[in-house]
C-alpha cells in the first residue's frame, strides 16, 4: 500500500454491507472511495473472471501483468452467479487490504438461488 | 480454448462475388463449414435467443491445418546489391531512435535496424541495437563471426547516428554511435575498432532487409524485428561511393520504398510500419508531413505490426443469386471449437432496393478488433465499475499477440497502434461474443451489439438492405442514393470523410437518417487507398488510451488531418443533432420525456407511447440509456429546429464525461453529482424534406426485443421507421427554434 494512501478501516462494515446488498450500480461515496483503494492494485496477479460457459458458469481468474502471459484460472473457484463472483473478490481483495476476516455475517452465500440466468440485466 | 480461427479477404460481396476464407485449425482437426446468416448473435437467455439461418446448398469439410501468423514490420529490398563493390570492405549509416532499447530482440539476438545477408547460410552482415550493449555490428563469415559494438546502452526515445564501417585489407570493423543531444551524466556515445579477419559470407541470394533479418524458414518470414524510428539508411562501398541510399521521406503515403542511389535498390515495407513519423529534425514549425516532407524522413518499425496474416485459403464461395441481404458468416465448427467469420451480402445492383438501408459500421469493428484493454490496462475495472469478465477468445489473445490489437492499444514499446485490418482474425467480431465494454447483461459491443438491431428489423418485418462502411466509403452518395432512409447501428464511432460526405449528400437529397446508438461520427479514419480493409487512425489532440506523438497528426494514408470530427470542424451535432457527451459501463437506465417531446411535429414518434418513462429496461445494462452517451448542444452544431424528446437520468458516478466535453478537471463530475452527463434522444426536419432521429444511448438496441418487441423502445424505433421510409416530405417547422444547449 502507498504511504499516503487512505486506510481502510476493518471496524466500518457499512459499505461492505453496501457492496453486498448492491456490487454493481450507485454506491454511497463511501463505498466509492474503498472501491477504488481496492481496485488500485498493479496488474500483475490482478484477479478477473473468466468465462467458462456464457450467462451460466464463471471462474476467478488472476492477470499475469505480464504482455504475452494470458491470465490463469485460480483452481477450484467457481461461481454460477456473475454477482456471486464479483462479491468474492471484493471480500477477496477486502480481506487482503485489512488482513482481517470478514465477520460471519457475510459468510452466506449471496442469495439461495442465481438469479443471473432469467434476469435481463445479469 | 479457441483451435479455430479465421478471416475473409472480402467483408462485403454481392451475387456472383467470390468470397475466400483462411482459416488455421490449430491443432490439424478437420471441421465442417456451412455459410449462415446472422439473425442474432446474442447468447443471453433473458433475450430473443440467439439465431442463425443455414444457407442450403452450403456445406465443406475441410481438413484443417495449422497456419501461423508473423507479425513484425521491416522494409524488404527487393534487387540485389552490386556485393562486388562491397570487396574492399564498406559502411553504413543511419539515424535510429530506438523505443525499446532494453530489448535484444524477440529471441535475444538484437534488434536489426539493417541487414544484407543470406537467408539461408546467414551469411553478411547486420547493424542492430542489442540492451546494455548499445549497437552493434556484426559481421558473419562462412565459418566465425565477429561483433563490434558500443558497449554503452542507448536511451529510449533518443536520436542516434549510426556509423559502422568495415575494412578487409586492415581487418578491422568499426563502429560510431553518437547521441545528437547529449544527456549530463549517461555516457551513451562510443567509438569502437576491433580486429576482423572474417569477411561477410554473402553471396548472390543475399538481401538487404531494414528493420529486421532473412530468416532460412521462409522469403517472407523474417526475424530480430527492430523497435523504433530509422531514417536516412545508407550504404557506401569502400572508397565512400554510395550504394544505396534510401529516402523514407518519399513516397510517404505508400508502401514503396525509394533508394536514391545509382542501384535502384528499391524496396517495399512489409506488415506496414508507421510511416508520416517525424524524423530526427523535425523542428516542431511543422504539423502536416505535406507542408516539410524532409522532416518526417522515419519510419517507426514495431516487432508486433500485423495487417496481413497472409493465410492461404481453405475454401471459397460462390455467392448465388436470391439471397437476402445481410450479415452472414462461414461458420465452421471441429470437434473442440466453433468460430464464425462474418461478412455482408448486399442486393444485387439492378434487382430493386429496400427503402430502408442498415450501414453495419465495419470502420468501428476494426477500429475494436481485437482489443486488450483490459488485460492491459489497469483502467477497465474502474471505467465499466465492475471486475473484467474474459472469454475463451479474450484469454487466447492475451498470449497470441501475433493477432495484433486495436486502435485503443499499444505497441510492445508503448507507442499506439495506428493501423488496423481485417486481413487476420478478429476475434470479437463475432457473433456469440461478450464484451467487457458491453455492461452488465448480454454484454455486446459492436458487431454483436448490431445483431440487435437485425433481429428486431427481422421481427418487426421492415424491408431494409445491408452495407458496410467500407462501401459506404468506397462508393459515396452512390451506395446510398437507393434509399430512403439510412439507420446507424449502436456505436459507428469511427468515419472518413468519405463516409459522412456520402451522409451529408443523402441528407442533401431529402434523405433520412436514423441512429440507433451512441458516440457516432467521432473519430476521423482513413482507409488505405489501395489495400481493402486497412485503416489508419492519427488520435490527435484528446487521444484516448493513447495520443499521438506531437507532429504526427496527419494520416500516412492520403495525409488528413486525424483526431475528433468536431474539432475537424465536421462535428456529430451537425448530422445527427447530438453528439458524444460522456460514457459508463456498468448499469443502464431509462428515458423521461420532455416537453419537447409533445409537440404535434412528434406526435407520430410517440404514437401508442404511454407514461413519462422509456427504456427502462433491457438486455444492456438493465436500460435503453446507458455505455455512451449523446446530447444535443447548439453551440456545436445541433440544428435550431431540433427537439430534445426524451433525456436520459439517474446514471452512477462511473458515467463521466468524454474528454472533448471537459475543459477542466473539477470535483463532482460523475452523473450521480452532475446533470452534464445524459443521453438525449433528438428530432429534426431538414430543409430538403428529410429528418433525423438519434437515440443518443449505445443501450437503446439492447431493449428493443424486451417483452416480445412490445415495448416503448421497438414502438418508438418502429414510428420513426415507417415515417422516414414514407416518401411524404417533412416540412421546417414555420417559426424560428431556441437555441438547444446545456
Amino acid at each position: 500500500m502507498r504511504a499516503n494512501a487512505p486506510r481502510i478501516d476493518p471496524a466500518d462494515l457499512d459499505p461492505v454491507r453496501e457492496f453486498r446488498a448492491c456490487p454493481i450500480g450507485l454506491h454511497s461515496p463511501a463505498l466509492e472511495a474503498m472501491l477504488n483503494i481496492l481496485r488500485a492494485g498493479t496488474m500483475g496477479g490482478k484477479y478477473c473472471i473468466i468465462c467458462l460457459e456464457p450467462h451460466r458458469k464463471w471462474a476467478l481468474g488472476r492477470l499475469s501483468g505480464i504482455r504475452g502471459v494470458p491470465p490463469e484460472v485460480v483452481p477450484a473457484v467457481e461461481y454460477d452467479d456473475l454477482e456471486e463472483a464479483e462479491w468474492d473478490v471484493f471480500r477477496r481483495r477486502w480481506e487482503a487490504e485489512t488482513r482481517t476476516r470478514l465477520p460471519p455475517e457475510f459468510d452466506a452465500p449471496l442469495r439461495e438461488t442465481p438469479t443471473n440466468r432469467a434476469g435481463e440485466s445479469r | 480454448m479457441k483451435t479455430l480461427l479465421g478471416y475473409a479477404d472480402q467483408i462485403s460481396v454481392t451475387a456472383g462475388d467470390e468470397i475466400a476464407f483462411r482459416v488455421s485449425s490449430e491443432t490439424a482437426e478437420a471441421y465442417d463449414a456451412t455459410i449462415v446468416r446472422i439473425v442474432n448473435g446474442d447468447l443471453n437467455p433473458a433475450g430473443s435467443g440467439y439465431r442463425e439461418e443455414e444457407v442450403s446448398g452450403t456445406a465443406w469439410h475441410i481438413q484443417g491445418r495449422p497456419q501461423k501468423i508473423h507479425a513484425g514490420s521491416c522494409i524488404v529490398v527487393d534487387a540485389a546489391v552490386p556485393l562486388e563493390r562491397l570487396a574492399d570492405g564498406w559502411s553504413v549509416t543511419l539515424l535510429a531512435r530506438p523505443t525499446l532499447p532494453d530489448s535484444s530482440g524477440q529471441d535475444g539476438t538484437g534488434q536489426v535496424m539493417f541487414s544484407l545477408r543470406d537467408r539461408m547460410s546467414g551469411g553478411g552482415m547486420e547493424i542492430g541495437i542489442k540492451g546494455e550493449e548499445g549497437a552493434y555490428v556484426t559481421v558473419q563469415g562462412s565459418q566465425a563471426r565477429v561483433t563490434c559494438a558500443a558497449g554503452v546502452p542507448m536511451r529510449r526515445h533518443e536520436w542516434y547516428r549510426l556509423r559502422v564501417a568495415f575494412d578487409a585489407a586492415k581487418g578491422e570493423l568499426t563502429l560510431s554511435q553518437a547521441a545528437l543531444e547529449s544527456c549530463a551524466g549517461i555516457a551513451d556515445s562510443a567509438d569502437v575498432t576491433v580486429a576482423c579477419s572474417v569477411e561477410p559470407a554473402w553471396t548472390s541470394a543475399a538481401r538487404i532487409i531494414i528493420a529486421a533479418r532473412a530468416t532460412a524458414e521462409g522469403e517472407t518470414i523474417f526475424g530480430g524485428f527492430y523497435n523504433g524510428k530509422l531514417e536516412a539508411p545508407c550504404l557506401l562501398d569502400h572508397a565512400g561511393a554510395v550504394i544505396g541510399q534510401w529516402d523514407f521521406s518519399i513516397g510517404i503515403d505508400g508502401q514503396d520504398i525509394c533508394d536514391q542511389g545509382p542501384f535502384h535498390l528499391h524496396g517495399h515495407t512489409w506488415q506496414m510500419p508507421g510511416r508520416a513519423m517525424t524524423g530526427h529534425n523535425w523542428n516542431g514549425s511543422i504539423r502536416a508531413w505535406q507542408d516539410a516532407p524532409e522532416q518526417y524522413g522515419a519510419i517507426h518499425f514495431h516487432e508486433d505490426d500485423i495487417i496481413d496474416a497472409g493465410w492461404a485459403t481453405d475454401f471459397s464461395w460462390q455467392v448465388p443469386p436470391g439471397l437476402k441481404s445481410g450479415l452472414y458468416a462461414a461458420r465452421l465448427r471441429s470437434a473442440t471449437d466453433e468460430d464464425h467469420i462474418p461478412f455482408v451480402i448486399r442486393r444485387t445492383a439492378g434487382t430493386g432496393h429496400a427503402p430502408l438501408v442498415f450501414v453495419l459500421p465495419t470502420a468501428s469493428y476494426l477500429a475494436y478488433a481485437n482489443e486488450h484493454l483490459a488485460i492491459d490496462a489497469a483502467l477497465a475495472e474502474r471505467v465499466h465499475d465492475h471486475v473484467p469478465v474474459f472469454g475463451a477468445s479474450d484469454v487466447f489473445l492475451a498470449e497470441r499477440r501475433e493477432f495484433g490489437a486495436s486502435l485503443y492499444d499499444r505497441h510492445i514499446d508503448g507507442s499506439g497502434i495506428m493501423i488496423s485490418s481485417r486481413l487476420r482474425p478478429v476475434l470479437n467480431m463475432r457473433p456469440k461474443y461478450q464484451s467487457w465494454l458491453g455492461g452488465t447483461g448480454s454484454g455486446l459491443w459492436q458487431m454483436n451489439a448490431d445483431t440487435h438491431i437485425i433481429d428486431w428489423l427481422e421481427h418487426e418485418g421492415f424491408d431494409y438492405d445491408i452495407i458496410t462502411d467500407e462501401d459506404l466509403d468506397r462508393e459515396g452518395i452512390k451506395a446510398l442514393s437507393p434509399y430512403r432512409c439510412v439507420m446507424l447501428a449502436s456505436h459507428p464511432e469511427y468515419v472518413s470523410t468519405r463516409m459522412l460526405d456520402a451522409l451529408a449528400a443523402h441528407r442533401a437529397d431529402g434523405g433520412r437518417l436514423v441512429s440507433l446508438g451512441g458516440n457516432a461520427l467521432y473519430w476521423r479514419v482513413v482507409y488505405h487507398p489501395i489495400m481493402p480493409g486497412v485503416m489508419e487512425l492519427r488520435r490527435c489532440e484528446v487521444g484516448n488510451g493513447w495520443i499521438t506523438d506531437p507532429g504526427e497528426s496527419c494520416h500516412a494514408f492520403g495525409g488528413e488531418y486525424g483526431g475528433l470530427w468536431e474539432r475537424i470542424g465536421r462535428p456529430p451535432h451537425e448530422t445527427l443533432g447530438s453528439g458524444f457527451i460522456g460514457q459508463g459501463f456498468d448499469k443502464c437506465t431509462y428515458f423521461r420525456r420532455q416537453a419537447d417531446s409533445y409537440n404535434p411535429r412528434v406526435t407520430f414518434i410517440f404514437d401508442g407511447i404511454e407514461g413519462d418513462i422509456i427504456g427502462d429496461f433491457g438486455l444492456i445494462g438493465g436500460g435503453a440509456a446507458g455505455i455512451e452517451l449523446d446530447r444535443a448542444n447548439s453551440a456545436k452544431g445541433t440544428p435550431l429546429n431540433t427537439l430534445v424528446l426524451a433525456r436520459s437520468e439517474g446514471h452512477t458516478n462511473t458515467y463521466l464525461p468524454s474528454t472533448c466535453a471537459l475543459l477542466i478537471n473539477y470535483a463532482g463530475q460523475g452523473a450521480a453529482q452532475s446533470d452534464l452527463v445524459r443521453a438525449e434522444i433528438v428530432f429534426f426536419e431538414t430543409a430538403e424534406g428529410g429528418a433525423v432521429f438519434s437515440t443518443g444511448s449505445i443501450a437503446w438496441s439492447g431493449s428493443l426485443s424486451h417483452a416480445d418487441y412490445d415495448n416503448s423502445v421497438s414502438r418508438m424505433t418502429g414510428n420513426v421507421v415507417r415515417r422516414f421510409i414514407d416518401p411524404a416530405p417533412f416540412e421546417l417547422p414555420a417559426s424560428a427554434a431556441r437555441p438547444v444547449s446545456f
